[in-house]
């Protein structure tokens, strides 16, 4: 089953004249339905576009009908300005309510959230993420030629090594320095549709297995048939792709579900 | 084996904008032509239009020789773009004439932004748009948001008007609808959806913007992967008869390829 890391819904402003769009639950589970795709994460445009605090909230209602099938993903900000609650509580708030996967967007363009990928800034978000086994999603919403801070990258699984890292976005360009990061940190992911390189999937998992790579569209500023086709026809072994397909994403957010269930959060 | 295998089933994919072989910036797998094709099997992809990653930085001729082998080892596959540098003027009617008519060339390729942002309207570019104009070839030339306006394209289009103009990457970066008012006032300008094609929506703007006729399908393989691009052709919100256009029949018709095909 493929099971899709990174969609959203909400409406969109648009940018880089790409226009905008607006997805509903429904009219995201029509497009899975017509491309085959099983399951969803999902974070919420206003999370992203406006406020986690509105954006998170709004998530949960609109997925409530859909639970099954769509996953909900926080968005999380620092909370050292008071603009959300200490990450403690929001971990502890996220158990109660299901949400397995957190996203964070800490880059400095206008798209992004503005804050540093430190311990110093986020080291006690990280802290609680990694005691619950959440997944953390690293979206730097990367452009083109662009490539995540991979320093920033390489402290941040070396401090919290049982924290599950998932990249967004990888873009073509970046295997010299992602490569000596995934040998070393296997907490570290990446998901395909923004991995573009050049039958990237193929000499990924020559490398280093298919453990660490995820299916995710970035559905919908990229195509969820176009991440779905880029996964089917990888030339990789069947039991590769069903790990990437699906199998790596529900262990991971699985580990998330036991923890909380120890904990006695759900 | 190529795999026509839905969602792929159409009886012609061509790929009108490709490289091959290493590239300074980054590594890139499997980047020469056997790697290419297997990927293009894989994929569906009947044939690739390529210019060699060393035509358009260091050397042309050296790039241009290795599209020839590439042309010779699979010929049914791979098309070649003669590149050509400006920077280098007294070498470029030679080398056109070399690629073209020595060697089975079908396009010539432009590509400003790593040739020291030569301006396209240039005088070191003109035997270039002479020599496409004279033989009525077609011309892939590269665009990005530092370089020639879409005025500029504008204006070489009306000057040589046997030239079919690719304008590469959609001219994105001026703005879609910039890229399309510009290609509808001038027959003579496709639509190159190489790159852009990977955000959704693109394809279905591209051909209800210009027509089906005026748009083509390229992915820039090896630079980067064809199937997050080529999916979002085959997954578009278009009619087949549209699809078939845009992914294969067009560029059959503007570089001339049906005998490949026979």
């Amino acid at each position: 089953m493929y099971f899709d890391c990174d969609t959203r819904i909400g409406r969109s402003a648009g940018t880089k004249n790409l226009g905008g769009h607006d997805i509903s639950p429904e009219t995201l589970l029509a497009n899975m339905d017509r491309i085959g795709v099983g399951k969803a994460l999902v974070f919420h445009t206003m999370a992203w576009e406006y406020h986690p605090n509105e954006g998170n909230a709004m998530l949960i209602k609109a997925l409530a009908p859909h639970r099954d099938r769509l996953e909900p993903c926080w968005v999380m900000l620092p909370h050292h300005t008071g603009e959300v609650p200490h990450p403690q509580d929001t971990v502890a708030e996220m158990q109660r309510l299901g949400v397995k996967a957190a996203r964070i967007f800490p880059n400095f363009p206008a798209n992004s959230h503005r804050f540093e990928l430190a311990e110093w800034c986020i080291g006690e978000m990280l802290d609680a993420l990694e005691a619950a086994r959440i997944p953390l999603l690293l979206d730097f919403v990367l452009f083109r030629r662009e490539q995540p801070p991979f320093r920033d990258i390489f402290s941040i699984c070396e401090n919290h090594p049982n924290l599950p890292v998932i990249l967004i976005g990888v873009q073509a360009r970046n295997n010299r320095s992602l490569y000596p990061l995934l040998r070393r940190f296997p907490n570290l992911h990446v998901q395909t549709a923004g991995y573009f390189v050049h039958r990237g999937l193929e000499h990924f998992t020559e490398f280093f297995g298919s453990r660490q790579l995820v299916f995710g569209s970035n559905t919908p500023t990229l195509g969820m048939g176009a991440a779905h086709f880029h996964v089917d026809r990888a030339l990789v072994a069947e039991t590769d792709r069903t790990a990437i397909a699906g199998s790596n994403l529900t262990a991971l957010l699985a580990a998330a579900a036991e923890r909380a269930q120890q904990e006695g959060r759900i | 084996m190529r795999n026509k295998t839905y969602p792929s089933d159409f009886d012609l994919i061509i790929d009108m904008h490709c490289h091959m072989g290493h590239f300074r910036n980054f590594q890139i797998p499997f980047n020469d032509v056997h790697g290419m094709v297997t990927g293009m099997d894989a994929l569906g992809i009947d044939i690739a239009c390529v210019t060699h990653h060393a035509g358009i930085f260091s050397d042309f001729r050296f790039g241009n020789d290795k599209v020839a082998e590439a042309m010779r080892l699979y010929p049914e596959r791979i098309v070649g773009y003669c590149t050509i540098n400006p920077n280098f003027p007294g070498e470029v009617r030679a080398e056109m004439e070399r690629c073209i008519d020595g060697m089975g060339f079908k396009a010539l390729k432009v590509h400003p932004e790593l040739h020291d942002d030569y301006p396209l309207d240039g005088p070191n570019y003109r035997p270039v748009w002479e020599f496409a104009q004279e033989r009525k070839l077609p011309l892939l030339s590269h665009t990005y948001s530092g370089g020639d306006s879409l005025e500029v394209f504008g204006r070489l289009a009306d000057e040589y008007p046997d030239v079919t103009i690719l304008l590469g990457h959609l001219a994105f970066d001026k703005g879609l609808e910039r890229s399309f008012a510009m290609v509808n006032e001038h027959p003579n300008v496709i639509i190159d959806l190489t790159g852009p094609v990977q955000f959704l929506g693109v394809v279905e703007r591209a051909v209800r913007g210009v027509g089906a006729d005026r748009v083509v399908y390229g992915s820039d393989i090896p630079f980067r992967d064809a199937a997050t691009q080529l999916g979002n052709v085959l997954y578009a919100d278009l009619t087949r008869e549209e699809k078939t256009k845009v992914l294969g029949l067009n560029a059959k018709r503007i570089f001339g390829i049906g005998e490949m095909l026979a």
